[in-house]
């Protein structure tokens, strides 16, 4: 391998946005936020360590990162035992039903538990995990043709009849298949045992729940908030998730809030019109970077057809590193920032309708919306259209869409 | 709608895919409907040197849950996937929910009519946040090097071996040739293409 493609794989590493955002931290890519994080947001459930935090957020907005960081600074407290769970590593989010997250919990907790045995423990622990991944059992009834009482005629003989048939059965588990007709009561049971036997041990029990953000549908996840967090949270666990976008423009978001002690935001970086997001974004090139590779107005560029997405900015810089590489250029220049751009804007105007198109226009000229239909919300999604809360709150249309409007 | 992605000819994705460090990086690939199953033979015969792994390509015709199951299970670093045609939105929000599942050392590629990417990018916005610009249309059949610019990606590569092209056709000829993405480049820069080593 050349020099010049060992050097460029290496810059352009160092740009991986599908990357887990633990080994982005453990590389010392970690730029901490200007202002008050969500982090230290997060954070504050230390305070009362049953509550419940949601975090809510566009996608590529760094929520995964916050959330990690925040679990890195609740377990630097004593007595609290913090953690991280990926819940899509566990089930289909798109099919998850009520007791879900419980039951995680409860293998969290079981987990934990391992060093003590005794009865109850083990009874517990039978129940999470036949719910959790489900069970077969053998089961003998009373043979058909005895169901039917003979009902021919047939004179068949009495130890026939009372012979009973024996067949496998299977139930399927709650992490394995979509199921809302759980043992409730029991769950709520032994979570609060659980809880009570491993917190002497590890402090404060607090579960950060991870990637809800998927779920596309707000019943559903108001339904999780209603009955899981509720419940783990009722067991003197503290709750922090991260919920989807859509739920704040949802019927539900007036259901939700409520039942949550706190929520956080986690909107796009006004690189625009704050200068401390700016320099956030630039601290974040510079970091990952080789002194010198990126010009200053390429850096310049990057940031702000980033949109203050901090998905878009890792993305967009190192699609750009590649177009520098194709170019046989030794360092990343304008032109290869706005080949890159010119492609992440083409890519989000596919799948654009008519109708889409004319409120796109309406916000890149007035920075006028009210997300109120389907479509709409779809837009803010996407992110064809960009939230911003500081320095004040607006809504403006991707920089890369911009242009080809 | 085709016209209005970016456009790329198969010897710069090829080159695309070749500079790439080892991560996750996923590419969609826009081509016409018809042209999807050539595509897919062309490129399931070179793309492994280019990504300088092993690939599998796994069809999605039965389903998200399917789709998503054979990509647990494949032990390969890269992935080509393609027959999207029949999935709905409710298919892609599956994929999306499930995005975790997507993780593979070197990634992979969709390869989709512009119908199902379009439907993708409004369906499954978590997985499109990965790909971000890696949107591409495929310019079939055409070569967006001019001849120049051919020239000049030749000589740097004449200049970083130290060999001409006859060497390394000669070397190609006789499997002698080094099975670097640099190599399996400047082949198809030569019009050699059938040198490189599968």
């Amino acid at each position: 391998m050349s020099n010049r493609l060992k050097f460029y794989r290496e810059q352009m590493a160092a740009f991986e946005g599908t990357v887990d955002p633990q080994k982005s931290i453990d590389s010392g890519y970690y730029v901490p936020e200007p202002r008050k994080s969500s982090s230290s947001q997060i954070a504050r459930i230390a305070l009362r360590p049953s509550a419940k935090h949601l975090l809510i957020g566009g996608i590529g907005a760094g929520k995964t990162t916050q959330l990690l960081i925040a679990c890195d600074q609740l377990n630097d407290i004593e007595n609290i035992s913090a953690h991280y769970i990926d819940v899509s590593l566990h089930t289909d989010i798109s099919k998850i039903s009520i007791n879900t997250l419980m039951v995680i919990t409860g293998l969290l907790l079981l987990e934990l538990a391992k060093e003590y045995s005794d009865e109850k423990i083990k009874e517990y622990q039978d129940l999470i995990q036949k719910e959790a991944y489900g069970y077969s059992e053998y089961i003998k009834e009373k043979s058909f043709i005895e169901q039917l009482r003979d009902p021919l005629g047939l004179g068949l003989p009495h130890e026939f009849l009372n012979r009973p048939t024996q067949r496998w059965v299977g139930h399927q588990g709650i992490l394995t298949k979509e199921k809302s007709n759980s043992i409730q009561d029991e769950l709520k049971q032994a979570i609060r045992h659980l809880n009570d036997v491993v917190r002497s041990s590890y402090g404060e029990i607090i579960i950060l729940f991870d990637g809800l953000d998927r779920l596309d549908d707000a019943s559903r996840f108001n339904d999780l908030i209603k009955n899981d967090v509720q419940n783990i949270s009722l067991a003197g666990i503290g709750v922090v998730l991260i919920g989807p976008l859509l739920t704040l423009y949802s019927q539900y978001r007036d259901i939700i809030e409520p039942a949550v002690n706190h929520t956080a935001y986690q909107s796009c970086f006004d690189v625009e019109n704050d200068p401390e997001s700016h320099s956030f974004f630039k601290n974040i090139l510079n970091v990952r970077s080789q002194k010198d590779f990126i010009d200053q107005s390429a850096l310049l560029s990057l940031i702000k057809y980033s949109g203050g997405v901090l998905r878009d900015l890792i993305n967009l810089t190192q699609a750009s590193i590649e177009e520098a590489y194709i170019s046989d250029e030794e360092n990343l220049k304008q032109a290869h920032v706005e080949s890159a751009t010119d492609s992440f804007g083409r890519a989000k105007l596919l799948g654009v309708s008519d109708q889409d198109l004319k409120v796109l226009k309406q916000v890149a000229n007035t920075g006028k919306f009210v997300p109120r239909t389907d479509e709409e919300v779809r837009l803010l999604v996407t992110g064809r259209i960009l939230e911003y809360q500081y320095p004040v709150k607006r809504f403006a249309v991707h920089p890369t869409l911009q242009p080809l409007l | 709608m085709l016209r209005s992605l970016s456009s790329t000819s198969t010897d710069t994705l090829l080159q695309k895919i070749g500079a790439q460090p080892d991560g996750n990086i996923w590419t969609v690939l826009v081509v016409e409907t018809s042209d999807i199953d050539e595509v897919i033979s062309e490129l399931s015969e070179t793309i492994s040197i280019f990504a300088e792994c092993k690939i599998k390509i796994i069809s999605a015709q039965s389903g998200a849950s399917e789709l998503i199951e054979q990509i647990v299970q494949s032990s390969e670093n890269y992935l080509l996937l393609w027959t999207f045609e029949a999935w709905n939105c409710e298919d892609w929000h599956h994929l999306d929910a499930c995005r975790s599942s997507l993780s593979k050392p070197r990634g992979g590629m969709l390869v989709l009519s512009s119908t199902s990417a379009e439907m993708m990018l409004n369906c499954a916005p978590n997985f499109c946040s990965w790909v971000g610009s890696r949107i591409y249309a495929l310019a079939k059949d055409s070569e967006l090097l001019t001849d120049p610019e051919r020239e000049i990606r030749l000589s740097a590569l004449r200049e970083w071996s130290g060999f001409s092209d006859t060497d390394v056709i000669a070397s190609a000829e006789s499997h002698q040739l080094p099975l670097t993405p640099e190599y399996g480049e400047w082949l198809i820069l030569l019009g050699r293409g059938d040198l490189i080593e599968r």
